[in-house]
């Protein structure tokens, strides 16, 4: 095997390169180094893309079920309010809608969409913030420089990995996983809430928290190793 | 307490490794993945969804302004622009589903989506190859993934096969490297596939193909524990 061969890829898995192409419509965020998408997920990506190129709706329905939940959470964490993250949500369906071949077909749609769901976000920030009805402490003469920037892209691929983390659990391991880390609530205390024996609970901790470590642990490093380059740099 | 409800198969566990002794799970995992990941694991925001009839809205947006995608446009040798394409608008399936079928059609399928990735130079530790498995019709309905990561202490194989059904009472799963020579090495036993992360001590140049076979526990007075031959999943390696 050629030890300086490009990378060589059937579809959009070029995210071990780590490169970041920018931000916007036309160009986006790749993957995290160690979110690898298995080649059937790529095919059915690839499928997708071409579909919602071609113009068929299903496509974008298709589109908004899988990650849907990834979007209105980057436009939830951006505006910090439920009904103008909808607003967003539609924006940011609308958009790739429209702009759909500007998408490289078997690339991995999350980071795509996460930017410019992080876009509309903002854009229905700054709007707000020129209303006149907008209170005080959020907004001073509508000054766009002291616009809250909101999540910045190494945060919104944070927010991004851990929204997919989530939703690769169960219905049954999600439930157990958010009492645990939003309510804070102990193995007892969620076996009695839910009506199930403890060692249930246990278990099903155990396997969801496996596979969140897999899936989020990278990130850990990553930020490790940024912050030692930063460091270095200094040095 | 209520009548526990089923496991689906799974067994209860004594100890959630991921817990503190007050069966917390808080602080160990953000000692794991760190306090930005816990904490945006502790916001409930992380988990809310959005309303269930927001695609219906979306849809009928783009039904109102009869918004088509827009398509790329390129100037032809004559300088013209060509319009949008005309192709025909295809219905789209879903065509993720478990991968059932161990024909040669559905390996060669496979085969074509199989990502091999470079290493890249001067860091050993990204992944080179990623790639789903195949079953081999020996458990029925099983799927799985396989990532290869070279390091200096050989490869770390990341399994995730959750599918395979626990084994236990002498049996387990165990991984394979078949290499250029015909040569088998063994990359680690487990119980079960979800999350398992396995380790040879062999170049990733030489191997030709992943398994994982069935095994049973050898009897007490042998020496060999060599493999059953019994493949459950399989995925082959591209040669250049």
């Amino acid at each position: 095997m050629p030890t300086e061969s490009p990378l060589v890829e059937t579809s959009g898995v070029s995210c071990f390169s780590g490169h970041r192409v920018g931000v916007g419509v036309s160009e986006y965020d790749r993957g995290p180094v160690h979110e690898f998408r298995p080649a059937s997920v790529i095919s059915a990506d690839t499928e997708l893309a071409e579909a919602l190129q071609s113009g068929d709706p299903a496509a974008l329905r298709e589109l908004y079920q899988r990650f849907g939940g990834l979007v209105f959470t980057v436009a939830v964490r951006v505006l910090g309010d439920r009904g103008h993250a909808e607003e967003a949500t539609q924006q940011t369906f609308l958009q790739a809608w429209r702009h759909a071949d500007r998408f490289e077909a078997g690339r991995d749609f999350a980071p795509w969409l996460a930017t410019i769901a992080r876009r509309a976000s903002i854009d229905i920030q700054r709007r707000e913030q020129r209303r006149p009805s907008v209170p005080l402490d959020t907004s001073v003469g509508g000054d766009e420089s002291v616009t809250e920037p909101g999540p910045d892209a190494e945060q919104m691929e944070m927010t991004w990995t851990v929204r997919r983390a989530i939703e690769s659990l169960s219905p049954e391991e999600r439930e157990i996983v958010n009492l645990q880390h939003v309510d804070g609530f102990t193995h007892h205390e969620i076996a009695e809430r839910l009506g199930l024996a403890v060692g249930t609970v246990k278990s099903r901790s155990f396997r969801a928290h496996r596979r969140l470590e897999r899936r989020l642990a990278h990130l850990r490093t990553t930020r490790s190793d940024a912050i030692r380059d930063g460091d270095a740099d200094e040095a | 307490m209520t009548e526990p409800s089923p496991t689906s198969g799974l067994e209860e566990i004594d100890i959630d490794p991921y817990a503190d002794d007050d069966g917390r799970v808080t602080g160990p995992f953000a000692s794991i993945v760190g306090d930005d990941v816990a904490a945006l694991l502790a916001d409930q925001t992380m988990w809310d969804d959005p309303p269930s009839d927001l695609a219906d809205r979306i849809l009928g947006e783009v039904e109102r302004s009869a918004d088509a995608p827009s398509h790329s446009v390129a100037a032809g040798p004559t300088g013209e622009v060509a319009g949008p394409r005309n192709g025909r608008r295809r219905r789209w399936r879903r065509s993720v589903s478990p991968i059932v079928l161990g024909s040669a059609a559905a390996v060669a399928a496979l085969l074509g989506g199989i990502v091999v990735l470079s290493a890249i130079s001067g860091n050993p530790s990204q992944p080179v190859f990623a790639a789903s498995l195949v079953p081999t019709g020996l458990i029925a309905d099983v799927e799985g993934d396989v990532e290869i990561t070279p390091s200096d202490s050989g490869l770390e194989i990341a399994l995730d096969a959750p599918s395979l059904p626990r084994r236990a009472a002498g049996e387990f799963y165990e991984g394979w490297l078949r290499l250029d020579d015909g040569g088998l090495v063994p990359a680690g036993t487990f119980h079960e596939g979800g999350g398992v992360t396995l380790w040879a001590g062999i170049e990733f140049e030489r191997v030709v193909s992943f398994t994982i076979t069935l095994e049973r526990t050898a009897a007490a007075d042998s020496v060999d524990q060599a493999s059953s031959e019994q493949v459950v999943l399989r995925v082959e390696l591209p040669r250049p």
